[in-house]
């Protein structure tokens, strides 16, 4: 048991959560592409985490974007990091052994460019009985072709979810973009295709200029937009989807502090994952799982479901 | 599995003890933190996280200097935004947050005996001066060439750290070289057993034509802009020539903050 769930069991509180059929020891996970294995556990003990949600992974290797890929921004940042990842038999032979040794359940998020890109990763990482879940980042503001051309379409959506789903043997989340008029529309798209659950947000499309260099920031000009700036945009979508779907979601956007994943929980989502906090304090969300138990213990909820029914939005 | 490691890197609340203005726009801080002091090599650097809410990510800053007895670690900041702005108004007895000192620095030579050249290019000189220190532990002789635009710096530290220091700046002056450092070494026939260079792209890749020439290799110090900056992102990278196990040549994309921030000037992709 890790120092944060033998607290919880000292204080009576169960932190446990369901997210698609998959039972997760407390509702804080990381979010995908701010998270690797090896380096986020050299500062916190990934068993504490309710899921490791792991950054995309793509059938080949993909190279990602020119340099610079970061831009700071008011309260939050920009990336156009473009996916880059070793692709999924790397990500089989070297990050899922490493990762299984702790005791929390693994997400993979799956990146594609194509429908038959993100059947191709999923078939090849089907097996893995270390993967609980797949993730599919259909909302990926960073790459020139899917992505975010999946996430911004209901019919697309749903095409993608629906392939996905009759080869997936695992429980499929489709991972949503902000950068729509209606969220719930695509939230919907990805039910009917058959989604198990939906996570949201991703990054908002932003762009950052330079000054002093008369540039645009990034080397690709515009990119993703995360960090506590965006957290009321994402709340308030989590809130409008869980509404929309009888499916679960998973919710995230800007959430830096245990009050923030309980607000999250508040709106609807059944679990919460958190992002861009990791870049400001490495061990962010191991704190925010602390912070979100003490909040807890100070209101009286004996669980999550007691916390989440206890509002009335 | 054997590699699985219970977690050695942290951030802490670091206590500053001096924070003094050493040259128009450039801050040398000196904070506790024994623990980092005692892991610190030379070429790593610290993630300095500032406390305002809207400053979010880390600001990278190499290892100037790191003193295992007083505990402490010293790092030369060039104030350029928001976030070195904060630092620079950091007083003694107030704390910043700091990470475990990250990345690969520079690899030491094995042998004693040896000549050492130290290439500087503004705040890039700060990393010199631990590696001198370290350097002079292992008898080895450093010649550290520093260049500025303007006003030098770190030259008395690393000339009490042993090292022959010749300074060159882009001003007129009577008491340093006028040019680039790579003008300064070749018209001073400036060579050493192994080469340490830290500084803007343009001036590394210089330098790494200049050992090139002569058959030899220098390590870098790359710059990128980070992210998280502990290799969990993958916002800073570069392209890296490396052999796979075939012996072919392919360029891999790899982390600066991570498996670098020091690669060899022949592993870079320069163009």
């Amino acid at each position: 048991m890790t120092q944060l769930d033998q607290k919880a069991a000292e204080y009576g509180i169960d932190l446990s959560v369901d997210l698609a059929g998959v039972r997760l020891t407390n509702p804080v996970c990381t979010a995908s592409g701010t998270f690797s294995a090896r380096e986020s556990g050299q500062f916190y003990d990934i068993s504490e985490l309710g899921a490791a949600v792991t950054k995309g992974v793509s059938a080949v290797p993909w190279t990602g974007n020119d340099t610079p890929r970061i831009a700071e921004t008011y309260g939050g940042m920009l990336n156009s990091v473009g996916l880059q990842n070793p692709g999924a038999e790397a990500y089989r032979r070297d990050e899922l052994p490493y990762l299984s040794q702790f005791d929390t359940k693994i997400i993979t998020n799956i990146a594609g460019h194509s429908i038959e890109e993100y059947c191709e990763a999923v078939r090849m990482l089907n097996d893995c009985p270390e993967i609980s879940m797949f993730e599919i980042n259909i909302s990926c503001p960073n790459v020139s072709e899917g992505g975010m051309a999946f996430g911004t379409d209901p019919v697309m959506a749903e095409r993608v979810t629906s392939e996905v789903k009759k080869i997936s043997s695992k429980p499929v989340m489709i991972k949503l973009s902000p950068n729509v008029t209606d969220i719930t529309e695509i939230a919907r798209a990805a039910e009917a295709g058959g989604a198990d659950a939906v996570s949201l947000i991703n990054t908002l499309m932003g762009m950052h200029i330079d000054l002093k260099k008369r540039r645009a920031t990034l080397a690709r000009k515009t990119g993703g937009f995360s960090g506590p700036a965006i957290r009321p945009v994402a709340l308030r979508m989590v809130w409008e989807t869980a509404q929309a779907v009888s499916i679960p979601v998973l919710g995230m956007g800007g959430i830096c502090r245990g009050t923030d994943a309980a607000e999250f929980l508040a709106a609807g989502a059944s679990a919460v994952s958190v992002g861009t906090a990791a870049l400001s304090d490495p061990a962010a969300v191991v704190r925010i799982k602390s912070e979100l138990l003490e909040y807890m213990k100070e209101n009286g909820f004996a669980s999550i479901s007691e916390l989440k029914h206890a509002f009335h939005i | 599995m054997s590699d699985r490691k219970i977690p050695e890197k942290s951030v802490i609340a670091a206590e500053v003890l001096s924070n003094e203005k050493i040259a128009g726009g450039i801050i040398k801080m000196t904070v506790a933190a024994p623990q980092f002091a005692e892991e610190a090599q030379p070429g790593q650097f610290c993630n300095l996280y500032p406390a305002a809410d809207r400053l979010i990510l880390p600001r990278p800053v190499s290892i100037c200097d790191a003193e295992k007895e007083s505990g402490t670690l010293t790092f030369v900041y060039a104030v350029v935004g928001a976030g070195t702005e904060e630092f620079s108004k950091l007083k003694s007895g107030q704390s910043l947050r700091v990470s475990s000192p990250l990345g690969k620095g520079f690899r030491m030579p094995s042998g004693t005996g040896q000549k050492a050249v130290l290439i500087g290019g503004g705040v890039g000189t700060a990393p010199m001066l631990f590696l001198a220190k370290e350097l002079k532990k292992r008898n080895i002789h450093c010649t550290a060439v520093t260049g500025f635009r303007r006003e030098p710096f770190l030259s008395q530290e690393l000339k009490a750290a042993g090292a022959r220091v010749i300074t060159t700046t882009d001003l007129p002056s009577p008491d340093y070289f006028l040019g680039t450092v790579v003008d300064c070494m070749e018209i001073n026939e400036i060579s050493g057993d192994c080469y340490f260079a830290c500084g803007p792209r343009p001036m590394l890749a210089a330098v790494f034509d200049y050992v090139q020439k002569r058959g030899q290799d220098v390590q870098v110090s790359l710059e990128e802009r980070m992210g998280c900056g502990y290799g969990a992102c993958v916002g800073c990278v570069c392209d890296i020539r490396e052999k796979d196990k075939d012996g072919r040549e392919q360029i891999q994309r790899r982390k600066v903050c991570k498996d670098g921030p020091v690669f060899m000037g022949s592993e870079v992709i320069w163009s």
